[in-house]
């Protein structure tokens, strides 16, 4: 039953024309962002440092709204639409339910953050030639910027997709509650604006480092993370939230 | 047709509390094979938090619900739930690869069972509303279940579908299929089911058979005062009462409680030498019974 539901899910997710639309205003802004890097200075400009560039510059702020919206709301448009109950009238039951919920945002956020990366650099290859990042990555990973240019891209975009996985998560998780589609979906938008605020605030205990680079997703990061570390933070979040809504969806009494 | 007394659901002392406010309490409610249940009550009363926990969107604080799962339980919600931007067929292939019990001819069939054209390519968005409450039909209908559970089914419906609906109601509950039917619309409940329960307050109110002589009284009207004398005086050697319903410028006429046939009646009354001037089966009136259960308390509506 958990392997056809999965299916159905995953129908109902590719049957959204949104993620389309969702798809090519994020390759837009992100190409804002390379019209942005051609302002500025760099010994040698290439694809992979453009690439950096403008994902380092686009997705810290357009990221949480992104995933929110790709597949966020995936569980608060059921009940909102009066489908789940047709879901649930045919013996599928809540576990089975928010499981394939949880495992159908993953895989949406996976192919859609790697979908929208992958397009994105294909876009950018006549332009740009290959090289390494000389000024432009992320302060715990310049020698893989220098050496290896590409494997850096991968592992960052490996980072994007962590991250919108956990943003999605957050979505899910409000969504169990509030059953307004709008305001689940811009939850992690608000929850990650508010936690960068907060921690931006003047206040005694503050340490002095971007908070962008606290949330671990922008290029001046003050402190000494590694790329593997940065995964394991945001891939702690994303299963934190997945779990906390399977067991909060599991346990209510009434959907 | 002989009718099977196989029993498809079964509800036994059913409570719902949320918040310590009691929503259903103490609900014991059966259906058997082939048989249309109405569900009436006023608004808030408990109606679509039953169907809920039959259906598996809530769950009982205590109690049991007991039917066939594998058979599974078709539902029709009081708002159509649809994919809008996909086609009827398409919305139900997708539904129906959730079970994965039924292919393509069985989605045809339930598409034509309900008066759609399966090869329609019209988005599901652009359907009217008595439209998308025929395919809200379909998909509850098109994995054969034995229990029904419609939520206002008439709703958006023009006369031409609510008839439709009705035949197609009969049809399956000629097939076997226990059907419960919750709805304001009183005269359609009385035209469909077979029995109603009355719910107020969350409580099962009272159960009416409406297709047995028990339940439905017998008007009748004699020429003259002395046929009346005889008549009073004939039901009270029966131990029957006889309720006066007309005044003096008309035949006097009353009514007799259910139970007894009219064929037997108007021989005994003939016998006796009462002048009948006219003899009726009176049906029940569930309005009469939802306005007793809905009366004002306090001035306010129960």
């Amino acid at each position: 039953m958990f392997g056809r539901l999965l299916k159905f899910e995953l129908r109902c997710l590719l049957k959204k024309r949104k993620l389309l639309l969702l798809g090519t205003v994020a390759v837009i802004a992100l190409i804002g962002g390379v019209v942005h890097y051609l302002g500025y200075s760099t010994p040698r400009r290439t694809v992979s440092e453009a690439f950096s560039f403008a994902t380092d510059l686009i997705f810290p702020l357009l990221l949480p709204l992104l995933a929110g919206i790709a597949t966020g709301d995936i569980l608060a448009e059921d009940t909102e639409s009066g489908l789940l109950p047709l879901i649930f009238s045919r013996g599928v039951t809540s576990l089975q339910y928010v499981l394939a919920k949880v495992v159908t945002g993953v895989i949406g956020q996976v192919c859609f953050v790697a979908g929208v990366l992958v397009i994105f650099a294909a876009t950018l290859t006549p332009f740009f030639p290959s090289g390494p990042i000389l000024t432009y990555a992320v302060d715990f990973a310049q020698d893989l910027a220098i050496n290896n240019p590409w494997a850096y891209c991968l592992a960052m975009s490996l980072i994007y997709s962590l991250a919108a996985i956990a943003f999605a998560s957050i979505a899910l998780l409000v969504s169990v509650w509030v059953t307004n589609t709008f305001a689940v979906m811009v939850a992690p938008t608000v929850i990650y604006l508010a936690t960068v605020y907060a921690l931006g605030m003047d206040t005694p205990s503050k340490i002095s480092f971007n908070p962008y680079g606290n949330l671990a997703l922008g290029q001046f990061c003050g402190l000494p993370f590694t790329l593997p570390q940065i995964a394991v933070y945001w891939l702690i979040v994303a299963t934190i939230t997945s779990a906390l809504t399977v067991l909060a969806f599991s346990l209510k009494r009434k959907w | 047709m002989k009718r099977t007394v196989e029993k498809v659901l079964t509800i036994t002392r059913l409570n719902k509390v949320i918040r310590r406010k009691t929503i259903l309490k103490d609900i014991n409610l059966s259906l058997q094979a082939g048989e249309i249940m109405g569900l009436i009550g006023p608004n808030g009363a408990g109606k679509s938090t039953l169907l809920k926990i039959v259906s598996g969107t809530a769950i009982a604080t205590s109690g049991r619900v007991a039917y066939n799962r594998n058979a599974g339980v078709g539902i029709l919600p009081e708002s159509p739930a649809l994919l809008p931007a996909m086609n009827a067929r398409q919305n139900l292939e997708l539904l129906a690869s959730i079970r994965g019990v039924i292919g393509k001819q069985e989605i045809f069939e339930a598409l034509e069972a309900v008066g759609l054209d399966p090869y329609n390519k019209k988005a599901v968005g652009n359907y009217s509303l008595g439209m998308k409450q025929r395919l809200m039909l379909a998909q509850a209908i098109m994995e054969k279940p034995k229990l029904l559970l419609l939520d206002e089914p008439t709703n958006g419906l023009d006369p031409l579908g609510i008839i439709d609906l009705r035949q197609l109601l009969f049809r399956l509950a000629d097939e076997g299929v226990g059907i419960i039917i919750a709805s304001h619309l009183l005269n359609e409940i009385e035209r469909m089911c077979h029995r109603v329960a009355v719910i107020s307050n969350g409580s099962i109110w009272r159960e009416v058979n409406l297709r047995t002589d028990e339940e439905q009284s017998i008007e009748i009207s004699v020429r003259t005062a002395a046929d009346w004398e005889r008549l009073a005086h004939w039901a009270s050697e029966r131990q029957l009462q006889l309720t006066v319903i007309s005044g003096a410028h008309s035949f006097p006429s009353g009514m007799l409680p259910g139970g007894q046939r009219v064929s037997e009646i108007v021989e005994l009354l003939t016998t006796a030498g009462i002048a009948i001037e006219g003899i009726r089966r009176v049906p029940i009136s569930l309005e009469a019974f939802f306005l007793e259960c809905s009366q004002l308390e306090d001035g306010v509506y129960r």
